[in-house]
Formats: structure tokens, sequence, C-alpha cells
């Protein structure tokens, strides 16, 4: 049996990989949302649609495991969090319920004005999806101005530039990866006009300046870097933030290149993964960060649940977890190449 | 005000998403069991009836996953000293829901909603009965959470008494409530679906006469109904004898035995036991006796309906597409399936006011000290959402319904 600080650290790199897999899988489902009516033709749309359609779901409950996981293993943290970030928690779940209803509903009405009202639908809520969860990580890892009686902060403090930063940095990611994959898994465009290689490598471009934008605002704002217990025992992980700017820079280096498709998502994945890794071993064991004071904070072995919790908590993560990578992992196999044309 | 937002903000969020659960739960057994018809015989009748339901069960179904997101999240926003309190006990169930039940049925419903036409008959055939199964996992979790708001079973609390901690995972999956709550609940869903499947049907056979697909659907909906409208009552029996062990003041309620006392208040009447007076004084917020068992009337004067209703359906079938009568019948009864569903929810959850946590935990100690404003931006904002969601859901239905199954129509031609 694991000892419970050593249970809650587990715990803490679970919900790590948890947030990791859903903020780099939706990347590339809201970045082909987002940008899905510019420029494409009518049967390139529809083959965007069935493409992200087909994984949006299964990808969503990444995001739910790792709420309710927090829940269940850090209840403080979950309760801090989510009663500080009231207003982002509650807009983002709104566009999550708009994109879904959209990206399903888009062909299953009668006219070409339903249609094209679903199809703005999908891009602004697959537009707010990224902002508001760049928002919400920049403030949850830029610091939450909580005190002893809880949250002391207002609405536009989490619209602030580091909030802003990240974001832009989500945004801008979402749609470098999302534009890889639409020319990855849906069929050729004949009657689109679709974006320039100036348009698509300045997409690259920001995302990377964005990255850059938000670490370092992110350091500024609460020392996440220069004060890290990680990253001061062992040097070796400022690996991870490099990579993460290099993983970017290459992305932009093969956009500009003109180089396949799969090169640039597997670039721009690998440095949102990076990027969110770097997030959370800069952190750790910091769960709440306050902004007011560091003893305000919470934690990740004072915030966790009984070692029984955790305990059962395993056992089922390391039945279940690799059941799912492994079901997921052979969804994305089976209809890899399916170019989407309409059935 | 804080509270009372809150807990209106609760009770329409999840009513809203409860208007989906059943048919969910319901429609997608419905779709399987046509979906395995045509694995068995290769007839194409079966497979456009699976089709068919399975387009009703898709707009009922990403309702259904949108509302739902919504509920966790209010624990942390709205609840976040519930939250704080519970987390050791309650998130784990909740998780354990994503992981085992959310993950298969979005996988998998997405090959469905995607790419049915497009896979072979065996995968077609697995995909269906994995969200199947995947839709009743979910239900075993959710309510291993909220049989322990009902009964706590498996915890101690902590020695400063400021929240509960595990200490029996096993208890809390075998609490005796967990097993009332789940067999009623799933009987409820199979029966409000199979009305669902009637009512459709129905309507449809008005508009268009008295289609194969139909005959077929009402067949198996009316077989289903009616096992379903008959062990509700079954179940429920024992089961309101184990509640009365647990929570007596929700059992003397369902049985009239309190009564509206002095300036508004809860009265037990003369045939009530000592203990139930002394409990009264204690409480800090009274229950709604009227309500509860208003509420558990309708419920049962509802289920005789659909017993008799049913028994004619599945031994004069005809009559469905002869009667008027009984096809406006049939129609009526889909919302009053959802009445009797929202009657038993209200007894079961009002009849438990004041406790958000049985016994351990009152409702106005597990709010968030979030400000008001913020509560009245989010439930503004999620009434408009849903009113929009409505429309959206209510146009595809009416639409997908008029169109019917394919072979009907090619029948009808």
């Amino acid at each position: 049996m694991l000892q419970h600080d050593a249970a809650a650290t587990l715990w803490y790199a679970i919900l790590a990989v948890a947030w990791i897999a859903y903020v780099v899988q939706e990347s590339y489902i809201v970045g082909s949302g987002m940008l899905h009516r510019f420029g494409y033709g009518a049967a390139k749309r529809r083959s965007i649609q069935l493409s992200s359609g087909l994984h949006y779901d299964g990808i969503e409950v990444w995001l739910i495991v790792a709420v309710g996981g927090t829940f269940a293993a850090f209840p403080p943290v979950f309760a801090t969090i989510l009663s500080s970030l009231y207003v982002p928690f509650f807009l983002v779940i709104v566009a999550l319920i708009l994109r879904a209803i959209s990206i399903e509903f888009m062909y299953k009405g009668d006219t070409d004005a339903w249609r094209d009202r679903m199809s703005l639908l999908w891009s602004v809520s697959s537009f707010l999806v990224p902002l508001v969860l760049g928002v919400y990580f920049a403030n949850v890892f830029g610091g939450l101005a909580v005190d002893s009686s809880g949250y002391r902060g207002d609405i536009l403090e989490l619209f602030g530039p580091v909030g802003l930063a990240g974001g832009f940095f989500f945004v801008a990611s979402a749609a470098a990866n999302g534009l890889a994959w639409i020319s990855l898994t849906t069929v050729p465009d004949a009657e689109g006009k679709p974006m320039s290689k100036t348009a698509e490598t300045a997409i690259s471009c920001a995302a990377l300046l964005g990255l850059i934008a938000l670490f370092l605002g992110l350091n500024n704002k609460t020392k996440l870097f220069s004060g890290s217990a990680l990253l001061a025992g062992a040097p070796v992980l400022w690996a991870l933030p490099a990579a993460a700017v290099l993983a970017a820079g290459l992305q932009l280096a093969a956009t500009a290149k003109g180089a396949r498709a799969s090169w640039r998502l597997a670039s721009g994945v690998a440095s949102a993964a990076l990027a969110m890794a770097t997030l959370f071993v800069a952190a750790f064991p910091r769960m709440v960060l306050s902004s007011v004071d560091p003893s305000y904070g919470i934690d990740a072995a004072s915030g966790s649940s009984s070692q029984a919790t955790l305990g059962v908590m395993t056992w089922v993560a390391a039945i279940f977890v690799p059941l799912v990578i492994a079901y997921q992992s052979w969804k994305y196999v089976h209809f890899a190449k399916d170019k989407n044309e309409e059935a | 005000m804080l509270e009372a937002l809150s807990r209106l903000q609760f009770a329409f969020t999840v009513a809203f998403h409860y208007l989906c659960v059943p048919a969910s739960i319901g429609l997608i057994l419905f779709t399987a069991i046509f979906e395995t018809a045509h694995f068995a015989t290769r007839k194409s009748i079966y497979k456009s009836l699976s089709n068919f339901w399975s387009e009703i069960f898709l707009v009922v179904y990403v309702v259904g996953i949108g509302s739902g997101l919504v509920m966790p999240i209010q624990f942390g926003t709205n609840w976040s000293k519930y939250s704080v309190f519970m987390g050791d006990v309650f998130g784990s169930p909740l998780a354990f829901e994503a992981l085992m039940a959310f993950f298969i049925e979005s996988t998998f419903a997405g090959i469905w909603l995607f790419k049915r036409n497009k896979i072979g008959a065996g995968l077609r055939l697995a995909t269906v009965w994995l969200i199947a199964v995947g839709t009743t996992i979910s239900a075993v979790w959710i309510l291993t959470a909220n049989a322990f708001m009902q009964h706590p079973v498996g915890y101690a609390l902590a020695p400063d008494g400021s929240k509960v901690l595990l200490t029996d995972f096993g208890q809390l999956m075998t609490n005796p409530y967990l097993f009332w709550m789940f067999f009623h609940n799933h009987a409820a869903a199979l029966l409000a679906s199979s009305l669902i499947v009637l009512g459709i049907s129905a309507y449809s056979i008005r508009r268009k006469g008295p289609l194969e697909g139909f005959k077929k659907s009402i067949g198996l909906a009316a077989g289903i109904g009616l096992v379903s409208a008959v062990a509700l009552p079954a179940i429920g029996d024992p089961y309101g004898k184990y509640v009365a062990s647990v929570q007596p003041l929700k059992a003397s309620m369902i049985l009239g035995r309190l009564v509206s006392g002095a300036g508004g208040g809860l009265a037990p009447d003369a045939s009530s036991s000592a203990s139930l007076q002394v409990d009264l004084h204690s409480l800090p917020e009274l229950p709604n006796a009227a309500l509860v068992r208003g509420s558990y009337l309708l419920m049962v004067v509802l289920g005789v309906l659909f017993i008799a209703s049913l028994l004619l359906f599945v031994f004069r079938r005809r009559l469905l597409w002869e009667s008027r009568f009984c096809q406006s019948l049939a129609i009526w009864l889909i919302p009053l399936g959802y009445l009797a569903i929202l009657a038993g929810w209200v007894v079961t959850e009002a009849g438990r006011v004041p406790w958000i946590v049985y016994g351990l935990m009152s409702i106005r100690d597990a709010l968030s000290a979030v400000p008001v404003a913020s509560v009245v931006f989010s439930l503004c904002l999620m009434v408009l959402l849903y009113a929009i969601l409505f429309a959206i859901a209510f146009s595809l239905l009416r639409k997908i319904i008029r169109k019917g199954p394919e072979e009907a129509n090619n029948a009808a031609a």
C-alpha cells in the first residue's frame, strides 16, 4: 500500500495526465471547429464535421475525469478553484454544450439557414472553449486572490494580462493544430479557397509567441518557475519548457516550409502537451496558488482525500485508464484511413 | 437569497437533465434490441427501426450529455462547503462514473452517430450494446453517490467533525438504499421509454396508417412497458418499508402521518411515534409534507393508469391502429410518464429536507460563499441556454418523427 503523501503525488500526476490528454486532443477538435467556415467548400465542411464529430465526445470525458478526479482526490482544491472561478466555469460549460449541439445537429435540419446558423454556432463556441480554458489555466497557475475566507478577486481580474496570454496561446495553438487536423483527416477540397500558407504560418507564429508570453507572465505573477521546488531540485526538468517552445518552433518551421500535415499536427500536439506538463511540474506540489499570500494556498498532500479513498481510486484507475486509452487508440487507428467523405 | 437561488438553480438544471436520462437509458435498449434482431435475421425492417429509434436517442443523448456537464461543476461552484465535507466519499463514485461509463458511452456513441452507415454489422451491434451497457453502469455510480446522501454508510466523521472519511468502500457499494433506488429508477426509465415509443408509434400510425415498423415497435414497447409498470409497485412496496426504517420522517410524510400544524409548521398526528415528535423540534428547516404526500399519491395514481393502459395495449394491440381515442391516450402517456418520474423524484429529494446528507449536513450549511450576482448570472444563463436547447431538440424530434423510419416510408409508397 502506498504511503499517503506518495498516493497524493501519484494522483497529482494522474490528474495532470488527464488534463493534458483533454487539452491536447481538444486543441485540434476546437481548432477545426472554429476554422471550418473559413474558405472551405461544402463537401469539405461536411468532412470536417464528420472527422471531428467522431472524436469530440470521447475526448470531452477526459475533462470530466480531470474535474471529477480533482473532486474525489483533492476536495478542498476542487471546492476552492471552482467557487473562485465560478463565472469562467459556467462560460466554458455553456460553450461546450453549444459546441456539442451544433456539431451534432448541423446536418440534421431541413434548410440551408439552419445549417448556416449551426455552423456559425459551432465556430463561435469552438473559439470560446480554448479562450476560456486558457484564461482558466493562466489563473489557476498564476494564482487566485484567495485568503482565509475564500476568493477576494473579481471577474475583471481573471481577464488580466496573464489570463489573456493564456487565452491567446490556447486559441492560437488550437487553430494551428486544427488546420493540421483538417488537412490530415478530411477529403481534398475541390471548390473552396483555403487559407494561404502565409496565414497558416502566422497562426503557428502566434501560438509560439503566446506560449512564451504565458510562461513569462506566470513566472512574473507567482514565480511559477523561479519558485518551483521541482525545477530547483532537478534542473534537468528545465528541458520541459525548453522542449515546449522548441516544438512550437518546429511547428512554425514545418508550416512555413509546407511540410506534411502529420508533422505539423505532431509538433503542435507535442508543444501543447509539453506546455501543460511544464505548468504542472513547475507548480507541484502547489495546487491552489494564492496571489494574496502563499500560505493561503493548498498543497497536494494537505488537500488530498484519505488514504482509503486514494487507495480505491488507484486500483480503479490502474484497471480502467489503460483500458480507456486502449479502446480510444483503437478508434483513432480504425478510422485513420477514413477520409470522412459523406456516406 | 443565495441559498434560494442555488437551490433553484440545482433543481432546475437537474430536472432538465433528468428529462433526458430515462429516455436515453430506454431508447438505446430499444435500438439495441432491433439491431440484434437485424443481426440475427438480416431483415432490413429491423435495421430501419434501429436507425429510427437511435435518431431519437441521438437528440436526447446530446442534450443529456450537455446538461449533464453542468451537474458535477455545481458541486464546486455553488456547493463548495458540501464538496469539502463530502469529497472523500462522494467524489470517487462521480470519477468512476466518468472512467467506467462516460468513456464507453461517448467513445462508441461517436462511432454510432457518425459512422454507423460505414461499419460492418458486427461492429454496429457491439457499438449499440456498449452504449446501452455504459448508460446502465452510469446509473449505478450516480445512484451510489445519491444513496450515500440518503443513507450514509461506510464512513467515519473526521476527528474535528469537518468532513466525512471513507472507511469501507464495500459498504458504499452494497448500500441497501442503492439497491432499491437502482431497480426502482431503472424500471421507471424503461417504463417512460416504452411510453415514448408507444406514443410516437401511435402518433405516426395516425398520420401514416398502420405501418409494419410501428406495429413491431408497439409490440415490443407494450411488453417491456407492462413488465416495468407491474415491477414498479412490486419493488416500491418493500422499498417504502425500507425507507421507513432509515428515514422515518419521509415515510411519515408519504403515509400522511404528518399534518400542517400551527404557524404553517408540521405536527405529527395522533398515531405517530414519540421519536418523530422529538425529531421535528431539532430540525433546522421543516420539509413540505403536503408536497411529499401529494407527489407520492400522484405517482401511485399514474402508476395504476399505466398498468391499465398497457394491459389494454398488450392484449388489444389493434386498438392503437383502429381507435383514435387509444392513439390519443398513448400520446398523452408520454408527458404523464415524465410527470410520474418527476413526482417520484420530488418524494425522494423533498422528502429528505432539511438534509443534504441525511442526518449529517443540512442544505444551508453546504453553500459556497459566492456573490449573489454570480448565481443570478449563472441561473439566467442556464435558463436561456436550456430554452434554446429545448427549442432545438423539439424541432428536430418533430422532424425525425414526421419523416419516420425508411422502411415504413417505402411500405407506404
